[in-house]
């Protein structure tokens, strides 16, 4: 097993587009903090509004994490998109070029194949979860520098610098765990595919029908919502309320796991029956 | 050796191999002959588990073996048509990847590779390989783990002249080292050239097994090299006992009746210079009528 895992690695590893996704985060987000900075004043008056006639505000709420928090919110809706690159092409990419017909013929199970490219397909999209989040985060404490951060929920929440880094680790693991449910989606496709382009557009069509539902207020389409992966996109939002929302965290993470679980299973059943002819 | 026991495969309504029977002997060179899309390939992935839905049994050393069982792959080498490998990895890459999960050390790697002349390509990327290349690294592939029985489906496939002089090398001297090989192949002369044994398929039916020594012995066609032609097509004409297949330069291929005999022959083209006489295969009788 470990021997299969490893394997899996050397193969994104030497893939080019296994980085397409670190490349894109790395170069656009320095461009967006650059971009904060030069319009944090015009940006801090649109925010502050009518508040200035209340509120007296001392020194600038455009800092590092306030940065962090708004990529987050701005980019988190892409993520998927990134998150389908490889899983798109580990099982499919192998069809399509028929490499499986010199790989599964060594002495392996294709359930353990299955697992250790699943496992992999998990490792990434962590990976480039964390980088997302923590490079934002680094990035944005390098050029502006840290502070408190405001949010607002239920009208506005000053969180003070020692209560933020934790509340990026926690919306962190929740959109991981959404993530994990859309790689697990695309992995079905790319079962079923002979080519890596048509799991990626299924996925995220399906992200996007599964968000719109989210937006559209129509009853049906409210009590569906809550059982919906797509629903939980934005959780990383609910990280910084005050209190916690722990109901939605936990239904969050239920909701994606049972989904993960079921692609999971379908993706390895088609796997494992599947006659390889190409 | 090897025994296959009614082995079906259906693709939906078309029946790719309807109850294929035979069995391979051990230390032989089995050819599988067919023309394309007699389900040869598709038999040939059964084998390894490539193919998942089929209806049938397979015996390997008189024990029945489950269905993609590893026993089947542990023992076997597999080149299963055109090789693809990872084309964006060099060549040692590719093949430590296999080594990793056939459990082979990684010295064995250069032995391959040097059994198939391509030590010195290792490091370079199969990207940059030739067809042939690629061919050639697929048989170091399947020899990696040394294997007892080698399953080639159609090696020669776009190999040059001495792309395919080497693989007939190279099969001949696997089969000196005791291992038993089953090729696939539509091509007459691979078999004629190097199988011991061979099966046809045809719309997924086999024939029945059979030696080429048999094929041989059975064969009432005789190739005749002979310096007066004209003279010898005369007299054979005149014959109630033979007759000529095909003439081409100074040889005629001829069809014997049963009861006529090599003595028969030369009696009858006594006085003529026969530069060589021997008995010819009647695979293609086989292969058209089966």
């Amino acid at each position: 097993m470990i021997s299969l895992f490893y394997n899996e690695l050397v193969k994104i590893f030497y893939k080019r587009r296994t980085y397409i996704s670190f490349i894109l985060i790395t170069l656009l987000i320095p461009f967006i903090i650059y971009a904060i900075d030069y319009g944090a004043i015009s940006l801090q008056n649109k925010i502050y509004g009518q508040m200035q006639d209340s509120f007296i505000f001392i020194g600038s709420i455009v800092n590092g994490y306030f940065s962090t928090y708004l990529i987050i919110a701005v980019l988190i809706s892409h993520m998927p998109f990134l998150s389908t690159i490889v899983p798109s092409e580990i099982i499919s990419g192998e069809y399509s070029k028929g490499t499986f017909r010199i790989y599964l013929t060594r002495p392996i199970s294709r359930g353990y194949v299955f697992i250790s490219k699943i496992l992999v397909v998990f490792l990434y999209t962590t990976v480039m979860m964390f980088y997302f989040f923590f490079y934002s985060l680094l990035v944005s404490y390098l050029i502006l520098g840290d502070g408190e951060l405001i949010v607002f929920h239920k009208g506005i929440l000053l969180l003070s610098e020692d209560d933020i880094i934790w509340r990026f680790f926690l919306s962190f693991l929740f959109s991981n765990f959404v993530m994990i449910a859309v790689a697990s989606l695309c992995l079905v496709f790319s079962s079923f595919s002979k080519n890596s382009v048509t799991p990626i557009i299924s996925t995220i069509s399906i992200v996007f029908i599964g968000t719109a539902i989210s937006f559209i207020p129509i009853d049906i389409f409210e009590i569906i919502d809550p059982y919906l992966f797509t629903g939980y996109i934005d959780i990383f939002l609910l990280a910084f309320h005050d209190p916690l929302p722990y109901d939605i965290f936990v239904n969050c993470f239920l909701v994606s796991l049972s989904w993960s679980i079921i692609f999971i299973l379908v993706a390895y059943y088609n796997f494992t029956h599947r006659d390889i002819i190409e | 050796m090897l025994r296959f026991n009614k082995i079906s495969k259906n693709y939906g309504p078309i029946h790719a191999l309807k109850n294929i029977s035979f069995s391979i002997p051990e230390n032989s060179i089995f050819g599988i002959l067919g023309a394309n899309g007699s389900g040869k390939s598709t038999f040939m992935k059964i084998l390894p588990g490539l193919i998942y839905n089929w209806t049938g049994e397979i015996f390997y050393k008189e024990k029945y073996i489950e269905r993609s069982s590893n026993q089947l792959k542990k023992d076997f080498g597999y080149l299963i048509e055109a090789p693809k490998f990872y084309e964006y990895l060099s060549a040692k890459h590719n093949l430590e990847i296999l080594a990793r999960i056939s459990e082979v050390k990684s010295n064995r790697i250069l032995e391959v590779l040097d059994l198939v002349d391509l030590s010195d390509r290792w490091e370079d990327k199969v990207s940059t390989f030739s067809y042939g290349m690629k061919q050639r690294l697929g048989i170091a592939q399947a020899l990696l783990h040394n294997p007892s029985i080698i399953i080639l489906d159609e090696p020669n496939n776009g190999l040059d002249p001495n792309g395919i002089n080497d693989m007939t090398k190279l099969i001949k001297e696997l089969k000196n080292q005791g291992k038993t090989i089953c090729l696939s192949t539509h091509n007459l002369k691979d078999v004629e050239e190097v199988c011991t044994d061979f099966t046809i398929f045809k719309k997924g039916v086999n024939s029945k097994a059979t030696s080429m020594e048999d094929q041989l012995q059975n064969s009432k066609r005789w190739l005749l090299n002979v310096k007066e032609k004209e003279e010898a097509v005369s007299r054979i004409s005149d014959s109630k006992y033979f007759k000529i297949l095909s003439i081409f330069n100074h040889n005629i291929i001829i069809d014997s009746s049963s009861k006529s005999t090599i003595g028969e022959l030369n009696k009858l083209l006594n006085g003529l210079h026969i530069y060589k006489i021997c008995k010819e295969s009647n695979l293609i009788e086989y292969f058209s009528n089966d």
